[in-house]
């Protein structure tokens, strides 16, 4: 199937409105194919035929920190009415950007049209961004891939697919609204990045200033946020927390991770943001009752418990993107 | 507490490093598929292509929450098993005051170091149920620490009280300090009576007691014997001088076979156990066995006892494993876990079985020597 119209306006509008606040950037390139050269990629249907090529909607790019080179994400978008948010439609599409993928990793076709340097340490791999334009979709989208299999796709050793359903792509734009509204606050300065700090396996690479996020990190537990002094707060770190907050030993691993990536120290102001819908009402009791029980596991003195207290815990307002099929042409 | 290990460490739930989680999930026991799912929870789909290494390390490079925490534990086999019991009685002038005071002061120190203590008395049975963690370093990191439940009862005789608890270090060494809170409290040496055959070192008389506990448990007929395991001590060596020592190196000293497991069916029936036992002075210090309740529901229960230490035959303990019910007319081939009141049922029926052997060996093993003198 042809791309149809106005991808481009959508992938800018999603470049616009979600990622390029997690500091990606967008190729100019929209809606082109690239030749297949494998030729056991076959059509569906009932007399296969090889492809001729493989379609690209929009891709987007950053510096990986931990691999230090630049990823970028093939980006097939969805937009599908709840009715077709089915587990075939979706093993269709996986199945696809499988074949576009392990095409692309060894594509100079592809390399050519997106502007790869000969001399650039890359790593390609899919995203698939499935949006629900009529807004019904209320299930869980973890829950319907859950029930798909997804061993058997035709994907090569070492690739990977990302995929974003539309509770996530609501919760990105959530943060994205929450970061604008930050800096509107001016409670967070212009200028941030995301933090990744030095493993045992592994060390950072580059400076960490104006660090993009990490797609695995936009689906992680929590997206750390890295940012210098402004007019209203002073320097520190912004977590968007996606995960329930069950309980209070599940906030006591959280605490233990941010003291482990040294972040719990006198001059950082810490704000915790949760992005989970189903969080718990009673998240600030939850959240209190795990400080108390992590200072005393560890025994921590009155000023390093002042560290804990001075921690803010909100939820971020949660805004419905208004994409529609419509307005943009988007193809269904 | 002296003898009680302190809390050394930190919280039992502590953030991993991406070297743990790439150790842990290197493990053979994690299968591919666990990965998988790992990374599907994170939005992500690998190739099952993808050598484990590399999965391994992609992973690692991840923040994790405490749900993939449980989830690699869990994957790598560190749920709590049930543990085996052990026994002793303590007999003296002690009442149930004397008890509540070493209880409470027991729970007070225990409390202080940060375990959980439950106490709940009945009427003439005390348990005390202890949260404590362990530590062992020798395993994976995911597998080092654990939380475990202990309990300890203490049951009312006419002699004093049966203590009964969960056979391990931790929770011996917290039954031991009750039992010397309990003489405090009242001002009295109490005697302890413990299942042990060390003074009765005849290899036929050893292997008697395990022959009679499972053929002869009041109530319950012997349904199968699935293992055995049988040991002899290596000979110790007379004489000091090394001369001596290296000739026995390169003569007859050279092999020993210690100990021989034997699992099956009807192993007591086998002939390779009765050569072990009747011609080279072999002894059992570990069976598992089925009984089958002769009255009552009819259940079929899987039992198993032994002595930790077999060379002294001390140290004795026992785990009911399992019980096929006996339902419809007939006997389930499906294995549950036992009951509390089931564990109770057999815990007191191999308790007094095996104190009750306990004596009539040492009459038997005093007889016989009585005899052997008189014949010299």
């Amino acid at each position: 199937m042809a791309e149809t119209i106005n991808i481009g306006e959508i992938a800018t509008k999603l470049s616009k409105e979600i990622f390029k606040h997690f500091l990606w950037t967008k190729h100019p390139k929209h809606d082109d194919n690239f030749k297949c050269t494998n030729p056991e990629h076959k059509s569906d249907g009932k007399e296969p035929k090889p492809k001729e090529s493989h379609p690209g909607d929009v891709v987007f790019y950053y510096n990986d920190p931990y691999l230090g080179k630049k990823v970028y994400l093939h980006t097939d978008l969805k937009s599908y009415a709840k009715k077709s948010i089915t587990t075939s439609k979706l093993r269709g599409a996986f199945k696809s950007l499988s074949m576009t993928i392990d095409c692309a990793k060894e594509s100079e076709d592809w390399r050519n049209k997106y502007s790869v340097l000969a001399d650039e340490a890359h790593d390609i791999r899919g995203l698939l961004f499935v949006h629900n334009h009529d807004n019904k979709y209320t299930s869980s989208f973890s829950e319907t891939i859950s029930k798909m299999d997804l061993n058997n796709l035709p994907l090569p050793a070492g690739a990977i697919i990302h995929f974003l359903g539309p509770d996530d792509i609501q919760r990105l734009y959530s943060i994205g609204n929450d970061i604008i509204r930050l800096r509107d606050e001016e409670a967070l300065p212009k200028e941030y990045g995301f933090y990744y700090p030095d493993l045992i396996m592994v060390r950072r690479h580059g400076d960490g200033i104006r660090q993009a996020a990490t797609v695995e990190s936009l689906t992680g537990p929590y997206l750390i946020l890295r940012h210098g002094e402004a007019a209203n707060c002073a320097s520190g770190f912004v977590i968007y927390y996606n995960r329930p907050g069950a309980s209070p030993e599940e906030f006591e691993y959280f605490l233990d991770c941010l003291s482990r990536y040294q972040m719990l120290e006198r001059d950082q102001l810490i704000r915790i943001r949760v992005t989970n819908g189903d969080a718990n009402d009673d998240l600030k009791s939850v959240f209190e009752k795990a400080k108390k029980k992590y200072v005393k596991a560890w025994g921590f003195d009155p000023a390093r418990e002042s560290i804990l207290d001075k921690m803010e815990i909100e939820r971020i307002t949660s805004v419905t993107t208004t994409y529609n099929p419509g307005d943009m042409g988007w193809r269904t | 507490m002296a003898n009680m290990t302190k809390r050394l460490h930190g919280p039992s739930l502590y953030y991993a490093s991406d070297k743990n989680v790439f150790d842990a999930l290197n493990q053979h026991k994690v299968d591919t598929k666990t990965i998988m799912e790992l990374f599907e929870r994170r939005n992500i789909v690998v190739s099952k292509k993808t050598p484990r290494e590399s999965l391994a390390a992609y992973f690692a490079r991840q923040i994790y929450d405490y749900q993939d925490h449980k989830d690699i534990a869990a994957r790598l086999g560190i749920a709590p098993r049930r543990e085996r019991i052990t026994s002793m009685d303590v007999n003296g002038k002690v009442d149930h005051s004397h008890l509540q005071v070493a209880v409470d002061q027991l729970k007070v120190e225990l409390e202080s170091s940060g375990e959980v203590v439950q106490v709940t008395r009945e009427s003439n049975k005390v348990t005390i149920t202890v949260q404590y963690s362990t530590m062992d370093y020798k395993v994976s990191e995911f597998a080092q620490r654990q939380e475990r439940d202990g309990t300890i009862e203490l049951i009312k005789t006419a002699d004093g009280y049966t203590v009964r608890n969960t056979h391990n270090e931790f929770v011996d060494n917290v039954a031991a300090e009750l039992i010397t809170k309990l003489e405090k409290a009242s001002e009295t040496t109490l005697s302890k009576v413990t299942v042990s055959l060390f003074d009765v070192p005849t290899a036929q008389l050893r292997s008697k007691f395990f022959h009679e506990l499972a053929f002869k448990l009041p109530g319950y007929q012997q349904s199968d014997v699935t293992a055995v395991y049988v040991f002899k001590a290596k000979p110790e060596l007379h004489g000091n001088d090394e001369e001596d020592d290296e000739d026995d190196d390169t003569a007859d000293g050279e092999t020993h076979v210690e100990r021989v497991h034997l699992r099956g069916r009807g192993v007591t029936r086998s002939e390779i156990l009765n050569e072990l036992l009747e011609k080279d002075d072999y002894y059992i210090t570990k069976i598992a066995w089925g009984a089958r309740e002769i009255a009552g529901a009819g259940h079929d229960y899987d039992i198993e006892a032994t002595f930790t230490n077999p060379k002294d035959c001390n140290g004795f303990s026992f785990i009911l494993s399992g019980v096929y019910p006996f339902e419809d007319g007939q006997l389930s081939t499906r294995r549950r876990p036992p009951l509390k009141h089931e564990i109770d049922e057999i815990s007191r029926v191999v308790e007094n079985k095996a104190r009750e052997l306990v004596t009539l060996l040492r009459e038997e093993f005093k007889k016989a020597n009585a005899g052997e003198e008189d014949a010299n």
